[in-house]
């Protein structure tokens, strides 16, 4: 389950690095930083409403993170130097939990590694057909990650390379929409938020 | 010397085992038929909501080695039909099950470590106490040796429920199995008003036994969905 969620967690960091990729009639654009805010909306059979979430995304290249949800828990992800933690606010003040182990950071690296070199269509994870230039839908290439995940649709706001949302179809009636905005590219952003929660 | 060791010995040990009582307490009746007993028996009702409802909780799970994660836990309860879901707080999720009218269990999504049978039956067993009145149309309605008024329902697999009304309005639920050993008990925190119901900002339900675990419950939010 650490492995999948992992999967599905990596592919939700690199997704946002879409938005400096070359995509067609624009200019490569190397990654350094990439932050964004986001609402996640959270679709299921059973839920009579959907339910949304907010938080807040940063991204360093080679390989530091910061992925953070403001509501309705507040969490914090950090990944800094080749260590991973996960921290939850409990009260005033943050506790660590554990969770993902070394071999789902591994994965975690290499999706974006993958995506910084520009591979959109040759993730070991996932195949990817680019649609009208602003959408991307992605499909797992293994059968057991099929059962979890059927496609990934990756929109692109026009012609500015930034990332408008993404779509993670679960299967059924199940999906998880994360729209960005306030995208911000290679900006610098102080260490410190990638090891402190 | 050596009889002050025994009685020593003798002291610790029971003081340790008045720490856990954990069977079946005592209940000096109050007659259900009169005022008194209705009273109670109505108080325990309003444990519960009544209505269709969706809850969303943030849920701090924790073993019983101190081992533990937090995950959003969805409960809709449509009439009869309960629904129940369990998703990291990234949003993937990890469990998905409907408990139908006829009480036959369908799992739609089960992801390890929550894919066993024992885990999808324990879970709804769980959420059921939390938020379904007992079946025993006639519970037996009492007070516990310290005058704290109960309500004490007996299932048709001998299971036993109380519902205790704590003086500081706080509510627990306790429930014992066929041997009267207590299985769970529930703490259930002060309540908020939404929509006409009361509903509990906090629960902690604590299983018990070598496998036991605690989920303390947190609500964020409550919507009623019959509207």
């Amino acid at each position: 389950m650490i492995r999948w969620a992992s999967i599905v967690f990596s592919l939700l960091i690199c997704v946002s690095l879409v938005q400096a990729k070359d995509i067609p009639e624009q200019p490569p654009l190397r990654v350094e930083s990439v932050q964004a805010d986001f609402t996640q909306e959270k679709q299921l059979p059973i839920l009579a409403r959907p339910l949304f979430s907010k938080g807040r995304f940063l991204f360093q290249a080679p390989d530091s993170l910061r992925w953070e949800y403001f509501s309705p828990v507040h969490t914090v992800l950090l990944m800094y130097n080749g260590g991973i933690c996960k921290f939850v606010q409990h009260g005033d003040r943050f506790v660590e939990e554990q969770g993902m182990g070394v071999d789902s950071m591994h994965i975690v690296l290499q999706e974006i590694t993958g995506w910084l070199d520009g591979e959109i269509t040759d993730t070991p994870t996932f195949k990817a057909h680019v649609k009208d230039n602003n959408l991307i839908i992605l499909t797992p290439r293994e059968a057991a990650l099929a059962n979890i995940i059927s496609s990934i649709e990756l929109k692109l706001l026009d012609r500015t390379g930034l990332m408008e949302s993404v779509t993670l179809y679960e299967g059924g009636d199940s999906l998880t929409r994360m729209v960005f905005s306030a995208g911000i590219l290679n900006e610098n952003i102080p260490a410190r938020l990638f090891t402190e929660p | 010397m050596k009889v002050f060791r025994w009685a020593m010995v003798f002291f610790l040990l029971s003081s340790c085992s008045t720490k856990q009582i954990t069977g079946l307490p005592e209940l000096n009746d109050v007659n259900s038929a009169d005022i008194g007993g209705r009273q109670i028996q109505k108080s325990c009702e309003h444990t519960f909501v009544k209505g269709q409802y969706q809850f969303v909780h943030s849920i701090v799970f924790q073993m019983a080695n101190g081992h533990g994660a937090t995950v959003i836990g969805v409960t809709v309860l449509e009439g009869d039909i309960l629904k129940t879901g369990l998703m990291g707080v990234e949003g993937f999720v990890l469990f998905e099950a409907v408990l139908s009218r006829e009480k036959q269990l369908e799992v739609s999504r089960a992801l390890p470590p929550f894919d066993t049978t024992e885990f999808a039956s324990g879970l709804m067993r769980d959420v059921q106490a939390i938020f379904y009145v007992p079946t025993d149309k006639h519970p037996r309605t009492g007070k516990l040796a310290d005058g704290t008024p109960v309500c004490r329902y007996l299932e048709d697999n001998d299971q036993i429920t109380d519902i205790i009304l704590n003086v500081d309005g706080s509510r627990g639920i306790n429930v014992y199995d066929m041997g009267h050993k207590k299985s769970r008990s529930i703490i259930v925190g002060s309540r908020i008003p939404v929509d006409g119901e009361m509903i509990p900002e906090a629960l902690e339900l604590k299983a018990h036994g070598l496998q036991g675990y605690t989920l303390h419950m947190t609500l964020i939010s409550a919507e009623k969905i019959d509207k």
